[in-house]
């Protein structure tokens, strides 16, 4: 991912709520796309190519939460030697 | 009604428009020409829906609408798959940046790959977007001939039925006037003995044209020996107040429009029109209880939206009929699913058969993408293994 901001310096405040939002999403993508490929799978006239694309998305969005919280989606919770705790090596 | 969704959709355009366009890469954003070219997008591009909703069918020149069409086709369609992808990208890349942030991770430190770099997702993503709507485009208009074999278990003094199934012309912005010989011709090569019509034959957009373009098609068609039935869909059934004559045309042809009534094809085997629930259709449980179909002879349900077929499999119905979603198709796929069964195709309910249609054409656009527009045919044999 690009590391360039696109946040806007004026408001930190709906930057903070963007951010919130943000996160939410990419927390319940799992759930969403799990539910709408349980909801695909159910549904006759779904192509089979379209079942296994939306299941290499789901796995995608699963790979990605756990990156993101493997290395401090939640920095409190985050154990000592994990990358940017501040530990000096 | 139809004035309260074109207010939602028209301010749900507004919206998603500024969204892409606040979100577009900043370097682009810079770009005044980029700016400018983004602009006048959306701009041609809801003016185009706005015709395609409003004055559409008063146009005399057959030309201009499908431009207007192809306009419509062309923002609309790349224009929510862009949105849907820009969104997850800037969902993946806020949050990136706030947890980067937050740890104190620097964008140098972080191993950069060619897919990271912006600009090159971002064209990725106008020509996926582009190339899926192409694709579409092209599709709508290539009719296919799907043809089942279904087995009713019970006994009719007919040996076997030969059904032709068509749904979803929407002639108008959804099937255009070179596209009727085809269909005349794929409902021919169906050799059936009844031909079913299973709703939305027009919509707001049908002019007085597209329902001659339509009728001259179904009256060039060997006609069927059981007739021609037709009923109403969500789109069609206030087409009076749109296309006044349509409904005489119709009828002029001998088609028999069923609005929650019962006829006999042959002997014996029972065909249910129902009428769709927004013109104020009876449940299933009353339709049933006032029409008293023969549970021991053949009941052929149609129906044009693909809904409570196991309701239907428990009232006794053999085989359920219908169109409605126009298949499965990106990114409408996901809205189809919360209200419907079944996209397309046949499944089997208990005893009940139930065939869903993607239909000839699709409503507003001219876009189909993966479904295939499709004339159904349907060999129906009787008195397998007893009710």
């Amino acid at each position: 991912m690009s590391m360039k901001s696109s946040s806007n310096r004026s408001f930190p405040r709906l930057n903070r709520v963007v951010d919130l939002l943000c996160i939410a999403s990419v927390l319940i993508m799992p759930l969403f796309l799990g539910v709408f490929f349980f909801i695909f799978l159910s549904m006759e006239g779904t192509p089979v190519w379209y079942l296994l694309l939306h299941a290499l998305l789901l796995l995608g969005s699963i790979a990605a939460l756990v990156r993101f919280l493997s290395i401090g989606l939640f920095p409190r919770l985050k154990k000592k030697d994990a990358p940017g705790s501040g530990k000096v090596r | 009604m139809y004035a309260a969704l074109f207010l939602i959709t028209f301010i749900f355009f507004v919206f998603l428009s500024a969204f892409v366009f606040m979100n577009y890469p900043a370097a682009w954003r810079k770009n005044r020409l980029s700016a400018a070219i983004l602009v006048l997008w959306h701009a041609v591009g809801i003016l185009s829906l706005f015709l395609v909703l409003t004055i559409y069918k008063d146009i005399p020149q057959e030309n201009i609408r499908y431009e207007i069409t192809r306009i419509a086709t062309f923002y609309y369609i790349p224009t929510m798959l862009m949105a849907i992808f820009f969104f997850v990208r800037i969902l993946y890349s806020r949050t990136c940046q706030y947890i980067y942030r937050k740890n104190g991770i620097k964008a140098a430190e972080q191993r950069r790959k060619w897919f990271s770099d912006k600009q090159v997702q971002t064209v990725f993503m106008i020509v996926l977007s582009f190339g899926i709507c192409i694709y579409g485009y092209f599709n709508v208009d290539y009719l296919h001939l799907r043809q089942y074999d279904v087995t009713v278990s019970a006994p009719s003094g007919e040996e076997e039925l030969k059904i032709c199934l068509i749904a979803d012309i929407h002639a108008g912005s959804g099937t255009w006037e070179y596209t009727y010989d085809d269909l005349a011709e794929q409902i021919d090569a169906c050799e059936a003995d009844v031909l079913f019509i299973a709703g939305d034959l027009f919509d707001e957009t049908t002019s007085r044209r597209d329902v001659d373009y339509c009728v001259r098609a179904l009256r060039s068609i060997r006609q069927p020996r059981y007739g021609m039935y037709y009923i109403y869909g969500n789109h069609d059934g206030l087409m009076e107040d749109w296309v006044p004559g349509a409904k005489e045309a119709i009828l002029g042809l001998g088609v028999h429009i069923l609005s929650d009534e019962m006829v006999l094809l042959g002997e014996d085997i029972q065909l249910i029109g129902c009428l769709d629930p927004k013109l104020g259709a009876k449940s299933l449980a009353n339709l049933f209880q006032s029409l008293k179909p023969d549970p021991d002879k053949p009941i052929i349900l149609m129906t044009h939206r693909p809904k409570h077929f196991a309701e239907m499999a428990e009232l006794g119905v053999d085989l359920a009929l219908s169109g409605h979603t126009h298949g499965f198709n990106i990114p409408q796929a996901f809205a189809i699913s919360l209200s419907n069964d079944m996209y397309s195709g046949l499944r089997q309910y208990g005893n009940m058969t139930a065939i869903t249609t993607s239909g000839v054409g699709t409503w507003g656009f001219h876009y189909k993408m993966p479904a295939e527009s499709e004339v159904v045919s349907i060999r129906v044999r009787f008195g397998g293994n007893g009710k």
